[in-house]
Parts: C-alpha cells; sequence; structure tokens
C-alpha cells in the first residue's frame, strides 16, 4: 500500500521526524520510506544521517535496498561499504570487550558486576539490532538483580526493546513484573525511612504503611506513565480498541514519560491513538467526559490540533468534517509506526458509529440525504448502511425502490408474545425430551462402549444408511 | 400362582417336541409354563431350539394342535425357533404359512405375549429376516404383522420394545413412511423390560430346586452364546437394549424427514443424539447428528445448540466432517456451497445423504431471502436474484426463478410480504403469523396448563415412589425431611396460584 503525500494529505517530514530520536526515529524513517515513495529522497536522506549516527549496519543495507526499490534507476544509491565495514570492525571489537568483561565478572562472581555486564551487551546489541540477543541479555540479568529498582530498570529496557520490535503481545508480561517490582521498592523505601525511629516491628509497618503513599507517589511518578503507554500499546497493537482508548486517555501528565518522550512516542502521538481509538468505541458521553473535559488529556492534544477539531466535529455530529479530517490526516497515521495496521478498521468503526449515530434520531431518511451528510456515494452509503443493519448497529429497513431508510416498527405486544409462546413451546419440547432421557437412564438404557466382538451399534446403523433420501 | 408352578416345575423336562407339547397342553400356568420353556432352551447346547423347531413325529405340524390364544406362550416359543432357523437355514422345511402368523399376531394374548419378550422380539426379527431371505419384494407384507404386534402388546404403542425399532426400520426400508406415524407420534412413556422377569427370583423359595438348576446350567450356556449366533436367542440380547432405542428414533427421524415434517424429524435426531451414554459415542448418535444439522438447516436456515447433556465428543466429531462446512456456508455462501458439495459429493454420498444435502441447497435460497426482510422493505425481483445468487437454469430465467421463489413463500406462510405487479416485493412490517388472537392465547394456555397438570401428576408419582420415600425417610432422621416437604407443598400451592393469576389476567386483557 502507498499512502501518497500531496496537498490534500500533508505531511511535513523533517518537523514530523524531528520529535522522535535513537532508533525509534530510524524505524520511523524506514516505514516511512516503505509507504510514502513520493517523499523517500527526502526521508532517505534524513534516514542515513541518523543510521550513520548509530551503529547498525544490517539496518543500512535494508535502508538502501527499500529505498533502491522505490527510487529510479539513475537515483539508484549504493552501500557504502568502507563505513559498514570499519562499523562492523568497531562493533566486533566492542563485542569482544564487552563479552570479556561478563566473563571476568562471572568468573569473580561478583552479581551486580555481572547484572551490569548483561545490561550493557544488552544495551550494545540492541544499538546494532541484534534484538533477540539484546532480549536475551536483558532477561539474563534480572537473575543477578540484587534491588527491585534493577528489576525496574531491566523492565523498562526490555518494554523499549519490544516495542521498538512491535511484540505486543508479551508487553503485559513486563509491565506486570515491573509494576511487582515497583511495590517491592516503595514498600523497602519506606520501611527504610520509617526505620529508624521505630522500636517495634508492629509499628514499623504501621509507620511503613503511613508513610507508603508519598514514596510511592516519588518512585511510581517516574515509570508509572511509561508502564501506562507500554499498557496502552499493547492493547493497542492486539486492537483492543476499547481497552486502548481507555489506557491512552487515563494516562498521566506528559513530563511522566521522562527519556520515552521521542524515544518511543511522542505526546501528540498519544492524542491521535486516544482520540482514534475513543472514537471508534466509546460512547458520546464517554467522549465527553474524559476527552472534552480531561485536563491531563487535554495536555496531549495541544500538541496535535487537528485531533481536536475531530473530537469537536463528531461530538456536533458534522460527520461529513469528521471523515474529512480522518482522509485528510489519513497518511499522517499511515506513516506512524504503531498506528498503521489499525488506520483502516479504526476508521471503518469510527465512519459506521457515525452512520448509526446520525440515524438515530429518524424514524425513516432518504439514503440520497444520508449520503450528502457524510459525503459519501449512494451506493456507498448504501451498502455500508446494509452492513449496520446486518450486523443490528441500525434498526431498520431499506425501501430499495425509493431508496428510502426507514426505522423498524416494533409493536411490543407481538412481540412479547411471539416471544412468550417461543419460550413456552420451547420449555415443553425440554422437558419432554428431558422425561424421556430420565426414563432412558432409570431403565439403564445407556449407550455403552462396544465390546470387542459386539458392535451392534454401527452395524444396525450401516443397515439403516442403505436408505437414501432421494428425493 | 406360585404354588401351582411348583409341581411342575419339579417334572423332568421334556426332550422331544411330543413332550413340550404335551407340556403345554397340560400346563395351566403360563407364567410357569414361559419360566419352563425358558429353562429348557437354556438347558442344552443349541439342539434345543432345533427340537422346538421340528415338526412331530407323524409329520403333524405341532401349531396345529395349540390354540394360539391359550397357549400363545407354547406358540412364540415354537413359532420363532422355528422361523429362525429357518432364517439362519439351519433347517430348510417346516416353513409356517403366512396366514399361520399373522394369525398369531391377531390372535395372541397380550398378557401372555408379555411374559416371553424375548421370544416375540426373535420371532419378529426372524420375521423379517426370513420373508427377505424368501422373498425380498414380500416384505411389505411384514409391515402390517408388525404394527399388528405393537397395537396389540400389553404395553401399548407407548412401551418402547425391540420391535418398535424394527418395525420403524422395516417401514424405512419398504418406504411404508405413512403408516409408521401414528406409532411415531405416541410419545414413548414407558420401555419394555430389560432383563427377563425372573419369576424363580420371587419365587425363590418355592422352587429352589429349578433355581439351582438354572445356576447349575449358567455355564454352559454362556458357552453356547460364545459358541453359535442364533444361540443369543436365549439371552439378554432379545430384550431392549440401547440400540433398540437409537435405531428407533433414527428411522422415525428419517421417516419424518422424508416425509418433510421437519420439527418432528428434528425432534427424534435430537433424542438420538442427546442419548445417555456411558463414555464413547454410538455411530448412530454421529450419523444423527449430521442429519440433524441437515434438517436445522432446513428448518431454522442455520444449526441450534444442543443442549448440555450431550456429549462433547460428538461436535467434535462433527466439527472435522465437511458437514461442518456446509453449516458455515448456509445460506448465502451459494458458491461455497456448491463447492463443498462437489468436493465432498463422496462423503455425502457414501453416507446416503446426498439427497438430504441436495434438499438442503434447495432451501437455501428460501433462507436467503428470509433473511433479506429483516434488512429490505421493499426489493425488486431483480435485486432479489443479485441477493440470492440466482442463475438462469432450466427452471426458467433468473427473475421468473425470484419470482416463484417468493410467491411460493408468500403462499407458505414463510415470510410476510407482498409482490406487486411491477415486481418489487413489500415485506410487511408485522409477519401476521405473530399477530394474537383470544383464540389463539387460549389454545396455547390450555397446552400449557396440560403440560404442568401432567409434570404435576409425574412430580407426585415421584413422590409416592418408593424410591424417593426411601431417601426422604433417611433424610427425616436427620431432622430435614419435614421441612423440605412443607417447602415443597408450599411451593405447588404458589404455582397454582399462579395458574389462577394468569385467568384472570387473561380475561383482563382479552374482554
Amino acid at each position: 500500500m502507498i499512502a501518497p503525500v500531496d496537498d490534500a494529505h500533508p505531511f511535513d517530514l523533517d518537523s514530523y521526524i524531528s520529535a522522535y530520536t535513537g532508533r525509534t526515529a530510524v524505524y520511523r524513517l524506514c516505514h516511512i520510506l516503505q509507504l510514502a515513495p513520493s517523499i523517500s529522497q527526502q526521508t532517505f536522506a534524513r534516514a542515513l544521517e541518523r543510521i550513520r549516527a548509530g551503529r547498525d549496519t544490517q539496518f543500512y543495507a535494508a535502508a538502501v535496498q527499500v529505498y533502491n526499490q522505490h527510487a529510479d534507476s539513475e537515483n539508484q544509491v549504493a552501500v557504502d561499504a568502507a563505513w559498514a565495514e570499519s562499523m562492523n570492525a568497531q562493533n566486533a571489537v566492542e563485542r569482544n570487550k564487552l563479552e570479556v568483561e561478563l566473563k571476568t565478572y562471572q568468573s569473580n562472581m561478583i552479581k551486580e558486576s555481572i547484572r551490569m555486564a548483561h545490561r550493557d551487551l544488552g544495551n550494545f546489541y540492541r544499538s546494532v539490532g541484534d534484538e533477540s540477543s539484546s532480549l536475551k541479555h536483558y532477561t539474563k540479568s534480572r537473575e543477578f538483580c540484587t534491588a527491585s529498582q534493577h528489576v525496574l530498570d531491566m523492565c523498562i529496557s526490555v518494554l523499549e526493546l519490544l516495542i521498538e520490535q512491535r511484540n505486543y503481545s508479551h508487553v503485559a508480561t513486563y509491565v506486570f513484573k515491573a509494576d511487582a517490582a515497583l511495590d517491592v521498592a516503595s514498600a523497602t523505601g519506606g520501611t527504610a525511612a520509617a526505620g529508624t525511629g521505630a522500636p517495634s516491628a508492629a509499628l514499623l509497618h504501621k509507620d511503613a504503611s503511613a508513610q507508603k503513599k508519598p514514596a510511592t507517589s516519588a518512585e511510581r511518578e517516574k515509570v508509572q506513565t511509561k508502564l501506562e503507554l507500554a499498557t496502552a500499546l499493547s492493547y493497542l497493537g492486539q486492537t483492543l480498541y476499547e481497552k486502548a482508548a481507555s489506557a491512552f486517555v487515563n494516562m498521566g501528565p506528559p513530563k511522566g514519560l521522562g527519556d520515552w518522550n521521542g524515544k518511543i512516542v511522542t505526546p501528540g502521538d498519544i492524542a491521535i491513538y486516544g482520540v482514534l481509538c475513543s472514537l471508534a468505541t466509546k460512547t458520546r458521553s464517554a467522549i465527553k467526559s474524559s476527552i472534552m473535559e480531561s485536563s491531563t488529556f487535554g495536555v496531549y492534544i495541544e500538541h496535535e490540533p487537528y485531533v481536536r477539531d475531530l473530537v469537536d466535529a463528531y461530538m456536533a455530529s458534522k460527520f461529513k468534517t469528521v471523515l474529512d479530517i480522518l482522509e485528510q490526516y489519513s497518511t499522517r497515521h499511515y506513516l506512524d509506526i504503531h498506528l498503521f495496521s489499525h488506520v483502516h478498521d479504526l476508521t471503518n468503526l469510527i465512519r459506521d458509529r457515525a452512520l448509526a449515530l446520525y440515524f438515530k434520531p429518524f424514524a425513516s431518511i432518504k439514503l440520497e440525504s444520508m449520503a450528502l451528510a457524510f459525503g459519501l456515494s449512494m451506493e456507498e452509503i448504501e451498502r455500508l448502511v446494509i452492513g449496520l443493519i446486518k450486523s443490528g448497529e441500525i434498526n431498520a429497513r431499506i425501501d430499495s425502490r425509493n431508496k428510502i431508510i426507514t426505522a423498524k416498527q416494533i409493536d411490543q405486544r407481538v412481540a412479547l408474545f411471539a416471544r412468550a409462546t417461543e419460550a413456552g413451546n420451547q420449555i415443553e419440547a425440554t422437558n419432554r425430551k428431558l422425561l424421556l432421557r430420565m426414563r432412558l437412564q432409570q431403565a439403564d438404557l445407556i449407550v455403552k462402549a462396544p465390546k470387542s466382538q459386539n458392535n451392534g451399534g454401527p452395524s444396525g446403523n450401516m443397515e439403516l444408511m442403505v436408505i437414501n433420501m432421494a428425493d | 400362582m406360585a404354588n401351582q408352578a411348583q409341581p411342575e416345575n419339579q417334572q423332568q423336562l421334556p426332550t422331544s417336541l411330543d413332550g413340550i407339547v404335551a407340556l403345554i397342553t397340560s400346563s395351566t400356568s403360563p407364567v410357569a409354563l414361559a419360566e419352563q420353556l425358558r429353562e429348557f432352551s437354556k438347558n442344552r447346547d443349541g439342539e434345543q431350539e432345533l427340537i422346538l423347531a421340528s415338526s412331530l413325529p407323524g409329520g403333524q405340524e405341532p401349531l396345529e394342535i395349540l390354540d394360539v390364544k391359550n397357549h400363545t406362550v407354547g406358540w412364540a416359543f415354537i413359532l420363532s425357533a422355528r422361523l429362525a432357523a429357518i432364517a439362519s437355514k439351519t433347517i430348510e422345511t417346516g416353513v409356517p404359512p403366512l396366514q399361520a402368523l399373522s394369525h398369531f399376531c391377531e390372535n395372541h394374548d397380550p398378557e401372555q405375549a408379555a411374559l416371553v419378550p424375548d421370544r416375540m422380539t426373535l420371532f419378529a426379527r426372524s420375521l423379517v429376516e426370513y420373508v427377505e431371505l424368501s422373498n425380498e419384494h414380500e416384505l411389505p407384507a411384514c409391515v402390517p404383522l408388525l404394527l399388528t404386534l405393537l397395537n396389540r402388546s400389553q404395553g401399548g404403542l407407548a412401551t418402547l420394545s425391540p420391535i418398535h425399532a424394527l418395525f420403524a426400520r422395516l417401514c424405512v426400508r419398504t418406504r411404508n413412511f405413512d403408516v409408521s406415524l401414528p406409532v411415531l407420534r405416541t410419545p414413548i412413556t414407558a420401555f419394555s423390560p430389560t432383563h427377563i422377569p425372573s419369576q424363580s427370583q420371587s419365587q425363590s423359595t418355592a422352587s429352589s430346586s429349578s433355581l439351582a438348576g438354572a445356576m447349575v446350567s449358567q455355564p454352559s450356556s454362556e458357552r453356547s452364546t460364545a459358541k453359535s449366533h442364533s444361540q443369543k436367542g436365549a439371552g439378554s440380547e432379545l430384550l431392549l437394549n440401547y440400540t433398540d432405542h437409537l435405531v428407533y428414533h433414527y428411522a422415525g427421524g428419517l421417516t419424518f424427514a422424508v416425509l418433510n415434517h421437519w420439527a418432528e424429524a428434528e425432534e427424534f435426531f435430537e433424542i438420538v443424539v442427546t442419548a445417555p451414554i456411558q463414555s464413547v459415542p454410538s455411530a448412530i448418535q454421529l450419523e444423527a447428528m449430521k442429519k440433524l444439522a441437515l434438517v436445522q438447516l432446513i428448518l431454522y436456515g442455520k444449526t441450534k445448540e444442543l443442549p448440555k447433556y450431550t456429549s462433547s465428543a460428538l461436535p467434535r466429531l462433527f466439527r472435522n466432517s465437511p458437514y461442518a462446512a456446509l453449516v458455515n456456508a448456509f445460506p448465502l455462501q451459494r458458491r461455497e456451497l456448491r463447492a463443498t458439495l462437489d468436493k465432498e459429493r463422496s462423503v455425502f454420498e457414501q453416507d446416503k445423504n446426498l439427497g438430504l444435502v441436495n434438499l438442503v441447497l434447495t432451501f437455501a435460497p428460501r433462507w436467503c431471502l428470509q433473511k433479506l426482510t429483516a434488512t429490505y422493505s421493499t426489493l425488486s425481483l431483480k435485486e432479489i436474484v443479485e441477493h440470492v445468487g440466482l442463475t438462469d437454469g432450466t427452471a426458467g430465467t433468473a427473475i421468473e426463478q425470484a419470482r416463484e421463489l417468493a410467491s411460493s413463500m408468500i403462499a407458505n406462510g414463510e415470510i410476510a410480504a407482498e409482490l406487486d405487479a411491477e415486481g418489487f416485493v413489500h415485506f410487511a412490517d408485522v409477519d401476521p403469523a405473530h399477530v394474537i388472537s383470544k383464540e389463539k392465547v387460549e389454545r396455547l394456555l390450555r397446552g400449557a396448563q396440560s403440560h404442568a397438570s401432567m409434570l404435576a401428576d409425574l412430580d407426585r408419582e415421584v413422590l409416592r415412589s418408593k424410591e424417593f420415600l426411601g431417601k426422604a425417610l433417611k433424610n427425616r432422621d436427620d431432622g430435614w425431611g419435614a421441612s423440605e416437604d412443607d417447602m415443597m407443598f408450599g411451593g405447588m400451592a404458589e404455582m397454582k396460584g399462579r395458574g389462577h393469576g394468569m385467568d384472570w389476567a387473561e380475561e383482563n386483557l382479552f374482554e
């Protein structure tokens, strides 16, 4: 698929990518390189800058290949083999150094040093682009953690790695581990603070819980938002849009993101994710309270003003504007690595909800005027409405001759009687069958496992099956 | 009766047909006679059946001596042994004329026949086997004979016996579907004995010698069962077992399906599928499951969830069969339905379900159109053609087929709609079938009341039963029984009260 970049679909690469740092910027650029060939030259130049600053030669080769796929024959570029080679050599030296260090520490049995060696190796492999080795060393370092703070650091590193890899299903595990580590950390932190003046253990415990609160918030504040973001992204990645919506809009303030701001996502991204997921799954009142009236999430929205326009248009039932905005920024959405695979589904969900919302107050409406309100063609709107009627979102029927949608008039009395009759008949039939079954059991007419020499069941059957039902 | 039986029990058992006929004619108690004859046929290996099947020394027909009404037990033994022997080709002469058979069916004494259910089954089964062997075209002649047997049996049609299964199967084989309807429509409320009614046990003190004899003979009879198939006739195989129940309902389901009584067919197949099982489901159950799914597709346009007490193995087996693909594609994906049919034709053919599958496919457009009524209030015939996926074919152009489809469905009351001259179908908002009238409600209420009283009767029966009282008394010792009983009666009184409330509500609503 290809995302167009033109006047109708504006996308400013420089201002977009300048907000990101580290490997995510490279990943994003490569993603853009694949999807937006019209700006590939510019993208490739930016990517090259950043790749050259790092040490990942494999990624470099991959980026060149992707670029060459889309580029004209005269614009082809070759891999800068000299740079790659020297970088590979450097990497080998660095890796040897780190591994030797690890070996020394291991023979010395110094736990803390071993942990740090593993962590360094993890960081190294990550920067080289060998994610599986990186993950291996990060998780190995856990065995040598002595403080829960170290466990927490490990979890955060792994989470960064997982999100970079877009391996969403594993995120929850590490968020959980980090949470547990956080609890331990804050508890011990609290006891340490209270331990000085408390003689008895019981009292100490009491004091600890009393002081736990401020200690917790201090510890937590640093990582809580990160963990929330990781959880929200994992929900999004697993297409649990409703959970993702709640997770995004309930996140802590942007400053809690710390170094993840730019390293993983930008606040603007969070605003987009949160709003799209909310519009696709939440009710109007929930959107009103969680997005429009939330001061925390409002801060995120400030970063992407068009998102506020989107919400406003939706709440004002200007659905044509909603669809227009979605279309206008579709390139922006498609070029986001986390949102990319969900844009299509989310857009459909939002449009379907909008259609259902729009029809709600009407008893009947012409398809034509509905098409006008949404800026869609008649065929398209008819197809969509039929889909919604079939899925039960819209309770109406279509007059195919006059192209009118009419709300279903349900005679509650008739419906009730029909239901009661149905239920009565069903109960009678069920009772009848159950009684027969009960009697069968009483008479011990129970299907027994076939004995080896007596296969009466199947043979009786074979005879029966001689009769075909050919009428 | 027990006292009368005693001296005869002690007599030496006869060794020839002569003696047997004498025993039969001299016996005054059918109960004792049944016991003795059963004893006789148990005693030796296969020979005694041959003795029973032979004729008298002078070539005289033993049945001519005996009166069918008074000596029903004797008739049953001799006739069944004879037929069985002929059917298994052990003897070739002495075929009783058909009149004798129908004479027996029509004039036997049901009370005496109830004493020898195994012999009656052997008679019925051998009858069918024998006729099939000698002249298959005469099989239909057996149908009325078996029907007479069933109608005249002591428990009546409502008591399931192996003859029920034989009969239902025979009707399917001979395509005498209509004949079996009255039998199939009688709900089963009881079962013929599943083990030989042993009078010897109830009067064990009186006839201790015969009991001892029976016990001595036990090993030999077991040996004989293993030795020859025909000897199984003496065993429990001839009494009602679970296969009879499965076969009866399976054949019944087939009958209803052929006659297009889909709802009843569904119920019968469901009974087979949900039959209580010990561990492994029977092959008949799996076949019934397949047919049940097909019938439900025709009846409801989709399959229904099976009751909770269904064995979990059956749906698992079913899911792996091509039938599951059929169920998933029904009714909208016509092309996939066709493709499944073409691909799995051999499987359907092998299962002898091809006809039914084809029928399911012809029902697909009806359910398509039925589904469209939920989405559209008006549709042109042309659009129906598109949605249903009709094509020009032997049955006329697609439009004609659509018109035919719509008008037949309207005529059958499957959809509530009108077809106008311009070729538009207007679907009504309210299905007139659902519109309620006073008569309809009254009828429903009467049905519900009779059902409730039936259940109440059953409840009382359970309350009176030995088993329940035993348990209740045991509980009473623990001090719980009394309060439970009170609660139960309270509950029943409340139910009655509610019943009156319904009468009152009904009056209010409709007058």
